[in-house]
């Protein structure tokens, strides 16, 4: 076997951005909703956008986030294949590490993210901010990177096979200038990934 | 029994002898685009792979409105490359067997259905009729044809672009996907009725020959 897989998480194995659904919790969703397009699509720069977006979200609870991250809908067929590949696969996301602490500890595999500071269940600040092309240092193997936004150029761009996801939303534009494939749904996705194997 | 095989469609080219703004396989011959006329012919293959450069985003979009399970394959440099170099790409990591197609070959839908039918290594050919021919000798041998050999000098076939080939019979770093089929001659030789669209005329012409084909 001779690659190893990286799958960013919002809008790849989420079927819904994340951002977007805990600010429901504060009636701005609309308002993160378009922040987080803008950032996808690479009009905003990551880091910028992502600290604006956490400082409008931190009075939320943790816990409160933890669940509601938990329960957002995940593609069934990329679960399957991460589950099938536990050793072989890595979360790559930007977002925070103790919002999506549920929903990955379920999932089960290696997860790459952003770190917060925190006091119990108070949210302070951001401690780091992931840079997702790390992960091609920390895999043993070389790596097959899954994404659909702006933040996952480098990422794509860094990995021998690049794969622009579709299957949420159209991926960015400039993916599509560095990726190797371009595939817009969950179930051709894994197909491909497999043939890959 | 039919064995499982990946369809390359191979769209990434400029076409810029057409003078159209698009990429040649969203050219509307016989009442739809060239890609879905590919499409239709081939949706029963579970591992189609559309090859694109030129205009890629607009060719995404034709080709997602009929369907999603598609590999789409970039080859980024287009301008500076040909079909070897995009049918390079898409068959890594593709099947044993796999089918070339151009995006830009009009093919009557019921030769293209048998040629897709049959498992045996082949090429499609057609009576000459472009500016700028790869022409095929042919020779017959126990009720079939094989080609024997390709060339740019004269002939009366000339070869259409289609192949179904052994995926490691595609080496990159030739110049033309003929130079690469060269060693794998003789190979079974299958007539096809089709327009290729390079030029304005051969649009032209290819729309008179749809209306009668289809």
């Amino acid at each position: 076997m001779k690659f190893n897989f990286a799958f960013d998480l919002d809008g790849t194995i989420t079927k819904k951005e994340v951002l977007p659904i805990i600010a429901k919790e504060l009636g701005i969703h609309k308002e993160m909703a378009e922040l987080t397009r803008k950032t996808m699509d690479g009009d905003i720069p990551f880091n910028q956008s992502f600290t604006k977006r956490v400082d409008m979200l931190k009075s939320v609870p943790i816990s409160r986030v933890q669940k509601i991250v938990d329960a957002i809908p995940i593609s069934s067929t990329i679960l399957s294949f991460l589950e099938e590949n536990k050793d072989r696969c890595y979360i790559v996301t930007g977002n925070l590490d103790v919002w999506i602490k549920l929903l990955v500890e379920r999932i089960g595999v290696n997860v790459l993210c952003s770190t917060a500071n925190f006091k119990g269940d108070k949210l302070l600040g951001i401690n780091s901010i992931l840079r997702k092309k790390d992960v091609h240092e920390i895999s043993n193997k070389p790596i097959i990177a899954v994404g659909d936004g702006h933040n996952d150029l480098e990422m794509i761009m860094a990995a021998p096979i690049g794969i622009a996801y579709g299957g949420v939303h159209k991926p960015a534009e400039s993916l599509l200038t560095v990726a190797n494939y371009a595939i817009y749904n969950d179930e051709e996705l894994c197909r491909f990934l497999k043939q890959l194997s | 029994m039919q064995i499982s095989k990946t369809i390359v469609i191979n769209c990434a080219g400029m076409g810029s002898r057409l003078g159209f703004g698009h990429t040649k396989a969203l050219l509307e011959i016989g009442g739809k685009p060239l890609i879905l006329h590919h499409l239709d012919q081939v949706k029963d293959y579970e591992d189609v792979r559309v090859v694109v450069g030129f205009d890629a985003q607009e060719l995404i979009n034709e080709v997602l409105k009929h369907r999603k399970n598609i590999v789409f394959v970039f080859n980024h440099d287009y301008q500076t490359t040909g079909t070897l170099a995009s049918l390079s790409l898409a068959t890594k990591y593709a099947k044993d067997k796999i089918v070339s197609l151009d995006g830009d070959l009009l093919i009557k839908p019921n030769d293209l259905k048998g040629f897709l039918s049959a498992d045996e290594d082949q090429i499609g050919y057609c009576d000459a009729y472009t500016e700028d021919p790869v022409f095929v000798k042919l020779k017959k041998k126990q009720n079939k044809c094989f080609a024997t050999q390709f060339t740019r000098k004269s002939g009366k076939y000339e070869w259409t672009g289609l192949v179904q080939i052994n995926k490691k019979s595609i080496i990159a770093g030739k110049k033309h996907v003929y130079h690469t089929l060269e060693k794998h001659l003789p190979i079974q030789a299958t007539k096809i009725a089709c327009r290729e669209i390079d030029t304005p005329n051969d649009l032209i012409e290819a729309m008179k020959w749809a209306r009668e084909v289809f």
